[in-house]
């Protein structure tokens, strides 16, 4: 396992940071949790599989998904099988980038998500 | 008055005690005491003076000196200083009407450079502390000194009397002080005295003055209480006015929402409140949002990882066991081979076959997930903990949904406030305008309070007034009493005015007529002086002639200038009276045998009650003395000891030696 370091475009710099304002949540990893669960949710798959990390935005696999990194593991794992691609190291992060910037961009997009209690009231659906 | 003993101790050149009986009887008022010059004749009269006197006493051997010095020398030159000297005069008086024994002692004592002087007074024998400590006042009512120096006197050195300027100043004193004139005088100068005492007319025009400043007072008070009343009354209505703005103010207030806006604080604050509620609730949905709940998003996706999870949980234990598996189930088919028919022996084996193919089978499924054993505790307790974290986040979804609408009810409520600006100036409208009141009402207080001082001090003055006016009349019919007692006292003064002159006039006349017969009387030549007259201005002494010519004093030799003296001191005496003693030193000096007989047979027996005559041997000689003999009651002689300085008082006189008493 080699998923190490988990690095942001600057566009999802930038909405990160306005979604951080907006909600209130102080840490990147908790939204970047968020928006990784909004994009895996989404049976269909990514179209924009080419993102350039070049944001100074980076943090640990471990920070990234806190206690629960076996699930997040597994839920890429299981998304490589059901999408076809190769269950090597490259193929999950790439799986994991892609879906990140997607759930980000939804998250950002999303005008019914603008405070906490919109967000965690997503899960209440 | 009679003079009873005189006793001199260690004054002057008196030695001791010495001490002499002065009293006499009717028709024998004669005490003759002689000396020779030198022998003390004039001390003694000095120490008659002195002791009566005191520092004011007429004394011969005075002269210039200090009175303290007087006494230090009065002091015999052999005594001893610290013992002193002393004066005592035995004499009775009769005051008052009753007859009184006065003794009179004067002593003083020299210490080094001090001198005390000591007058005591025995009355009837008794010391009396009032009478020794005033004597000198007293004495003034008893003997008068101008008097006293009339009838004490030395019969030499009275010659001066007969100038006209000496004898006008002598009657003057005399008629004054001696025939009472002086007492009307008095009386009228009293009389002055207590009609100027009646000052009503200043305090008349006090008490008037009074009232006008009391009335001006009264008036401006007066002016001052209408004007604060007026300035009251003012103030009033200002205070009307301004309780009207107030309400107005207030008013304009409500309408523009003041109360709303009054009560923007207070919704502030629950907003505040409620806001903060609202932010701990979503710090509480942060907090959970940061957890597990983003799972919940994929629950799809969870039960596919669980299913796969369990296919290759399920590989995992077949792949385990698959080996064991052969080798058991050929020891398995080998134990049955002898045991089982051969159908059943085929069957079964054919149903291990398939079981391991089958275990094989799923043993060779495909490996996706790899799970930990950790990862597969995790997942397995997935699923409660996502419930319980969905069910505390739908709870504080409500919560802050609810607190959210509470805000948002405050914050509606806030909208409807009216904006600070806008109250602003109704606000201040409402401010000025309630200072404005506090303003009017407190000067409405003062000026109230003013005006009721103002009145407590008219009322006060009114009363002062009414008092005033009461006292006045009072002071009124005081003054109609004082005027009587003025015109009273004008009528009286006038009376004794006329009195006196009156009085005057009498005495002047009844001295005329005693001055010139007893110069007749003593005088030689019997015309050369036919009247003598006392004009009662001046109390100028003029003599007539036998012509009728005045004629001057200055032409007169100086035995009849002497004689005139006595003539005039023996009138006053016997138109004052005869009441007082004379003491004559040197009573006949510069007379000649003729005059000296007359004095001796008409002058001295007849001179007074009581005649001390201090006479050197050549004055009364032996034949005077005859002549004399029978008014004498006491005789003396002074005796000086020419080796001890000193003298002392022998009974008897130079032709009497041995008698002492001669009858």
């Amino acid at each position: 396992m080699s998923l190490d370091t988990v690095r942001l475009s600057q566009p999802a710099r930038d909405q990160l940071v306005r979604l951080k304002r907006t909600t209130g949540i102080k840490h990147w990893n908790v939204l970047c949790r968020w928006a990784l669960a909004m994009s895996l949710r989404d049976p269909s798959t990514p179209l924009v599989k080419d993102i350039t990390t070049d944001s100074n935005v980076e943090m640990s696999w471990k920070t990234f998904a806190g206690s629960y990194g076996d699930i997040y593991l597994a839920l890429l794992k299981q998304r490589c099988a059901t999408d076809g691609d190769p269950l090597t190291d490259e193929s999950i992060n790439q799986t994991l980038t892609v879906h990140l910037h997607r759930g980000i961009g939804y998250l950002a997009g999303n005008k019914e998500i603008r405070t906490i209690r919109e967000l965690v009231g997503t899960t209440s659906d | 008055m009679l003079l009873r003993n005189i006793t001199l101790e260690d004054f002057g050149a008196y030695r001791g005690k010495q001490s002499l009986d002065l009293t006499t009887r009717p028709g024998k008022p004669i005490v003759l005491i002689g000396g020779l010059n030198g022998c003390g004749k004039t001390t003694l009269l000095d120490a008659l003076q002195l002791v009566l006197y005191g520092p004011r006493a007429r004394c011969s051997g005075r002269g210039n000196r200090p009175y303290e010095a007087y006494l230090r020398d009065c002091i015999n030159r052999k005594a001893d200083p610290s013992r002193g000297a002393a004066l005592t005069l035995e004499f009775s008086i009769t005051v008052e009407g009753k007859e009184r024994i006065y003794k009179l002692t004067r002593n003083w004592v020299a210490n080094g450079k001090t001198l005390h002087e000591y007058v005591n007074v025995k009355v009837d024998g008794v010391w009396d502390r009032v009478i020794s400590e005033g004597w000198a006042n007293h004495v003034e009512d008893l003997l008068p000194l101008e008097i006293g120096s009339l009838f004490f006197f030395d019969g030499e050195k009275i010659e001066s009397l007969a100038d006209p300027e000496r004898a006008s100043a002598v009657i003057q004193s005399a008629v004054h002080s001696l025939l009472g004139v002086n007492t009307v005088q008095q009386l009228r100068t009293d009389l002055l005295a207590l009609q100027r005492r009646q000052k009503l007319a200043d305090e008349e025009q006090e008490a008037i003055d009074q009232i006008r400043e009391l009335e001006e007072r009264h008036e401006a008070v007066q002016a001052e209480v209408e004007r604060a009343q007026v300035q009251a009354a003012s103030l009033r209505s200002a205070l009307g006015t301004a309780k009207k703005n107030m309400v107005r103010a207030d008013d304009a207030f409500a309408r523009d929402g003041g109360e709303l806006f009054e009560r923007r604080k207070e919704l502030e604050a629950r907003r505040k409140d409620a806001a903060k509620h609202l932010t701990a609730t979503q710090e509480a949905l942060l907090s959970i949002a940061a957890g597990v709940l983003p799972l919940r998003l994929l629950t799809d996706q969870l039960v596919a990882v669980h299913k796969q999870a369990a296919v290759e949980q399920e590989g995992n234990e077949a792949a385990q066991i698959l080996s064991v598996l052969v080798a058991r189930d050929q020891e398995l088919l080998a134990r049955l081979e002898t045991l089982l028919p051969k159908d059943d022996l085929g069957a079964f084996r054919e149903h291990l076959d398939s079981d391991r193919q089958q275990r094989e089978h799923s043993s060779k499924a495909e490996r996706v997930l790899n799970l930990t054993p950790d990862g597969q505790t995790q997942l397995a307790g997935l699923d409660q903990v996502l419930t319980h974290e969905q069910k505390r986040a739908d709870e504080l979804l409500a919560l802050a949904a609810d607190q959210a609408a509470t805000v948002e009810a405050l914050d509606r409520q806030l909208a409807g406030v009216p904006d600070e600006k806008l109250i602003a100036s109704r606000l201040e409208d409402r401010e000025s305008a309630r200072q404005a009141l506090h303003r009017a009402e407190a000067l409405l207080a003062g000026a109230v309070e003013a005006h009721s001082a103002a009145k407590s001090r008219r009322d006060a003055l009114k009363t002062q007034l009414e008092r005033a006016h009461d006292a006045r009349v009072k002071s009124l019919v005081r003054a109609e009493e004082i005027e009587r007692i003025v015109a009273y006292c004008d009528r009286q003064r006038e009376v004794m005015d006329r009195f006196g002159d009156a009085l005057l006039k009498r005495h002047i006349n009844r001295l005329e007529v005693a001055v010139l017969e007893s110069f007749s009387r003593l005088m030689r030549k019997r015309g050369l002086v036919r009247d003598l007259n006392i004009d009662t201005d001046r109390f100028r002494l003029t003599l007539v002639d036998s012509e009728g010519e005045p004629l001057d004093p200055g032409r007169l030799s100086a035995g009849e200038r002497q004689l005139l003296a006595v003539s005039l001191l023996w009138g006053l005496a016997r138109v004052a009276g005869n009441w007082l003693p004379s003491v004559i030193d040197t009573p006949l000096g510069r007379l000649d045998s003729r005059h000296r007989e007359h004095l001796v047979d008409r002058y001295f027996p007849h001179a007074s009650h009581q005649v001390l005559l201090l006479s050197t041997d050549e004055e009364i000689d032996e034949h005077l003395l005859k002549r004399l003999k029978p008014s004498i009651a006491h005789t003396y002689t002074l005796v000086h000891d020419d080796t001890t300085f000193t003298t002392s008082v022998e009974p008897g006189y130079w032709w009497t030696s041995g008698a002492t008493h001669v009858a």
